[in-house]
């Protein structure tokens, strides 16, 4: 088989020539082609062709001669649609991945296609990369001459290299008017992003299609990624969810966060949320909601970690070893009486340098500085920044520990007005102050 | 009951504000011609172009909610580079022309104002360029959301072409007939007028603008007759407007014979309210319709263009990771303002002449929108109406038409 690279834009339309014994008629033109597989570089599995007759046939790869700049040679006739094999994961490049958006992994960002590239390999013609670039446009118009001496011109920053290797390609596709989106490839090219980066994809997606790509990632990645997210961008997506998913995504967030989205949704939602989660995470939740956002009781989360009194070292070890999975904070290890009020804290730097045998009372601080469940947000913040904490226990009236609250959680009270406003609005349903994107 | 009118009034934003800038400069000086030269011809064509506008408006609000993407992006996806191409370019050079306009305005004004207080500021020269920095800085600023409600505000003043219209005491037999009469002219200079009350009505720009802002807004279906019910409530605001600048000065400026050829004398329409204080007056309007309009449609043609394309863009990224976008935006306040500073330039033609070219290339947008909204792939249950693909057809090719009869009229010189 005759087989060269090619541009998925010069291929279809290309003419289709059926080879019979050494004569060669023109049959039709190109009209799509088919990838499928899981593989990180697809095969090419077969093409459409466009008779002369306006009708759509399909060839499947095997049925290839050739292909070249001029013409696809076929050594069968095409087959019929009724007969066609079609995989289930069968992607149809031109139709839907040619000017399209696509998930730039690598580059952590939602790009456009504008071309794709194939290229042999093997016995195959695999999907190698798509062309987001400057080039791949001009192409397009049939301007390839000038678009191939831009690629000698060294890139300017800021616009785009022209080719995104398809490995590092996640491609979106949604069926039909709210329909769910269908992750073509597997999805563990989405979970190389780091969260705050998946947050800002998700962001730039319109917003059907960020209701879809969240619903279609694990929980906890989605979880995850929904924490980054600014609170219009949560409330919007969880509308589009159904409550079961919702519920199973939330109960992967932190309580914290969980509580501040669930905070600004209607009450029935809420509840009916609340309802479908893991009893013990919507008790954590109902807990913190029961508090206004911005006191410390509504930033704080109640899952740290904590050791009664009279431990060694090594026994300390095993009490954390088990609960460390769920913790949101590591590094600070409360010593709680009974009755829940705090005896002393232990910094996991203390923890390692001491000897097994040491009680953890005596490498414990027993000076604790604590703010109270109503102490507003930039008081806590200011605490935290004083005294260099990376977390700060709340207690209620009595004493009793009721959470802590981390620097993250309070970080954009500390940073200077201008910095703030880069960030997403963790907390308060602001909309950003800034003309729509158009 | 409550629930509904709080719920309305959470959604509407796009519908009325695209409409208080439909009213820009372009507007303003095109209705004023209108009214001027051709005294109440005009009016009856509103009745139509309000039910055009307010079709094509909600088709785009409905393409923004079912997809909840841009109509860039639309266009983009489901035609493909060479298309876009064409549309982009018909847009840059719609928006271009109108961006024209406005600074035009801004200068315009700046010259009845100057009449009024010869202060240095209100040269022409100094209040565009303060208006193009103005511009500039209150978009990438991002203080633009605070800004829009001055000018929201500042939009009342149209109320005093409505007081000034009736004030005036037309010969209300006389509009009432024209109204509810269509009349007709073979005339170069009625077709050119007829196309532009339409382009400067139904921009172009303006429909993008308006998806996108549904679709920022975040619109869902079910709300869906909500943002219908803003769009119907802002076009019928935007073309009420425009019906009383058209009495005004045709009760004022047409009846006196008067030929309008700077702002000064179009502002003589709102005598009959204002007295001596007309131009001043109409002078703050025409400032307030232009400002406004040149913080949005510059801005919003760069989104457009970048969605179409692919490149970076957002007021959010530094300028070295969007430089396509941000040079399409300084670009286009550049070539915006630069014509209107060459000195002893025609401002009012200028105007009038953007808002004819914007007429010119709508049927390009409408067309293009008539074959994304009649995709069931795309839009499900939600395609067209039968009379809704009408009335947008109708228009489209009653646009291109009477564009063609233009040239023909005027190129070969037929008629007066």
């Amino acid at each position: 088989m005759e087989l060269r690279e090619a541009f998925v834009s010069e291929l279809c339309g290309r003419p289709v020539e059926l080879l019979t014994g050494t004569k060669r008629s023109r049959i039709g033109r190109v009209d799509d082609i088919a990838v499928a597989g899981s593989e990180s570089f697809p095969p090419v599995v077969g093409m459409y062709v466009k008779g002369t007759d306006g009708v759509v046939r399909y060839a499947p790869f095997s049925s290839i001669v050739s292909i070249t700049d001029y013409a696809v040679t076929l050594g069968a006739p095409p087959l019929e649609g009724s007969s066609a094999p079609v995989a289930i994961d069968e992607l149809l490049l031109q139709k839907e991945l040619l000017d399209k958006q696509i998930v730039d992994v690598d580059g952590r960002k939602v790009v456009r296609v504008n071309d794709v590239k194939l290229a042999p390999a093997g016995d195959h013609l695999r999907v190698i990369a798509a062309d987001v670039g400057l080039p791949g446009l001009l192409r397009r118009l049939g301007l390839r001459y000038l678009g191939d001496r831009l690629l000698d011109r060294v890139p300017a920053p800021g616009v785009r290299s022209a080719l995104i290797s398809w490995d590092a390609v996640q491609p979106l596709h949604l069926e039909g008017p709210g329909e769910a989106l269908r992750l073509r490839v597997p999805q563990d090219k989405i979970d190389r992003i780091h969260p705050a980066d998946l947050a800002s994809i998700i962001e730039e997606l319109a917003a059907a299609d960020q209701a879809s790509l969240i619903g279609s990632l694990d929980e906890e990645t989605a979880a995850d990624a929904l924490e980054q997210l600014p609170v219009d961008t949560q409330l919007s997506i969880l509308e589009d969810l159904n409550p079961d998913r919702a519920a199973d995504i939330i109960e992967n967030m932190t309580p914290d966060d969980a509580a501040d989205l669930l905070g600004e949704i209607d009450t029935d939602k809420q509840q009916e949320i609340l309802e479908l989660m893991e009893p013990a995470e919507a008790q954590d939740v109902r807990e913190l909601l029961a508090h206004p956002e911005e006191t410390a009781g509504g930033l704080m989360t109640t899952e740290y970690l904590w050791l009664p009194p009279g431990l060694t070292v090594a026994q300390a070890f095993e009490h954390i070893r088990a609960a460390a999975e769920d913790a949101e904070l590591v590094y600070y290890i409360y010593v709680l009486d009974p009755q829940e009020r705090i005896l002393g804290v232990v910094s996991l730097r203390e923890l390692i340098k001491a000897q097994p045998e040491t009680q953890v009372a005596d490498i414990a601080i027993d000076d604790v500085v604590t703010v109270d469940l109503e102490t507003p947000r930039e008081e806590v913040a200011t605490t935290i920044a004083r005294y260099d904490f990376v977390a700060v226990p709340v207690v209620d009236a009595e004493g009793r520990m009721q959470g802590i609250v981390t620097v993250d959680d309070v970080i954009d009270v500390l940073l200077p007005e201008k910095m703030r406003k880069m960030l997403p609005r963790v907390g308060k349903s602001r909309s950003k102050a800034r003309l729509p994107k158009q | 009951m409550w629930r509904s009118l709080l719920l309305f009034l959470s959604i509407v934003g796009p519908g009325m504000i695209t409409a208080n800038i439909d009213n820009d400069a372009g507007g303003i000086a095109t209705y004023s011609l209108a009214g001027s030269q051709f005294s109440y011809a005009f009016l009856w064509l509103l009745i139509p172009v309000t039910v055009a506008l307010i079709v094509i408006q909600e088709m785009c609000i409905r393409l923004g909610v079912i997809t909840g993407k841009g109509l860039a992006d639309l266009i983009r996806e489901q035609f493909g580079v060479r298309i876009t191409v064409f549309v982009m370019i018909s847009l840059l050079i719609t928006n271009l022309f109108t961006t024209v306009a406005e600074f035009a305005g801004v200068a315009a004004s700046a010259d009845v104002l100057h009449n009024a207080f010869p202060w240095v500021i209100f040269t022409r020269f100094a209040m565009v360029v303060a208006a193009a920095i103005f511009v500039s800085l209150l978009v990438l600023r991002g203080n633009y959301k605070s800004v829009e409600k001055v000018f929201l505000l500042a939009c009342l003043v149209y109320v005093t072409y409505i007081i000034s219209g009736l004030l005036a005491k037309p010969d209300w037999a006389d509009v009432a007939h024209q109204t509810f009469v269509p009349s007709f002219a073979w005339s170069s200079a009625y077709l050119a007028m007829f196309i532009g009350v339409i382009g400067t009505t139904i921009a172009p720009w303006m429909q993008f603008y308006i998806q996108s802002s549904v679709v920022e807004k975040g619109v869902k279906p079910r709300e869906l007759r909500y943002s219908q019910a803003d769009v119907v409530v802002g076009s019928l605001i935007t073309d009420i407007v425009a019906y009383f600048i058209i009495v005004a000065c045709g009760a004022t400026l047409f009846v006196h014979h008067i030929v309008v050829s700077d702002a000064g004398q179009a502002a003589l329409a709102l005598e009959p309210l204002a007295g001596k204080y007309a131009g001043l007056l109409f002078a703050v309007g025409l400032l307030n319709a232009g400002l406004f309009a040149a913080s949005v449609l510059p801005l919003s043609t760069s989104y457009s263009v970048c969605e179409a394309f692919g490149f970076a863009s957002g007021v959010d990224k530094r300028f070295g990771e969007a430089p396509i976008f941000y040079g399409l935006y300084l670009g286009i306040i550049l070539f915006g303002a630069l014509p209107v500073l060459t000195p002893g330039a025609p401002l009012l033609a200028i105007i009038f002449w953007s808002q004819v070219v914007s007429g010119m290339l709508l049927p390009v947008v409408v067309i293009s929108m008539l074959r994304l909204i009649n995709n069931r792939d795309l839009m499900g249950e939600h395609v067209n109406s039968p009379f809704f693909n009408l009335v947008a057809w109708v228009t489209a090719i009653g646009l291109i038409i009477v564009t063609a009869l233009y040239l023909v009229v005027t190129l070969f010189h037929i008629g007066s």
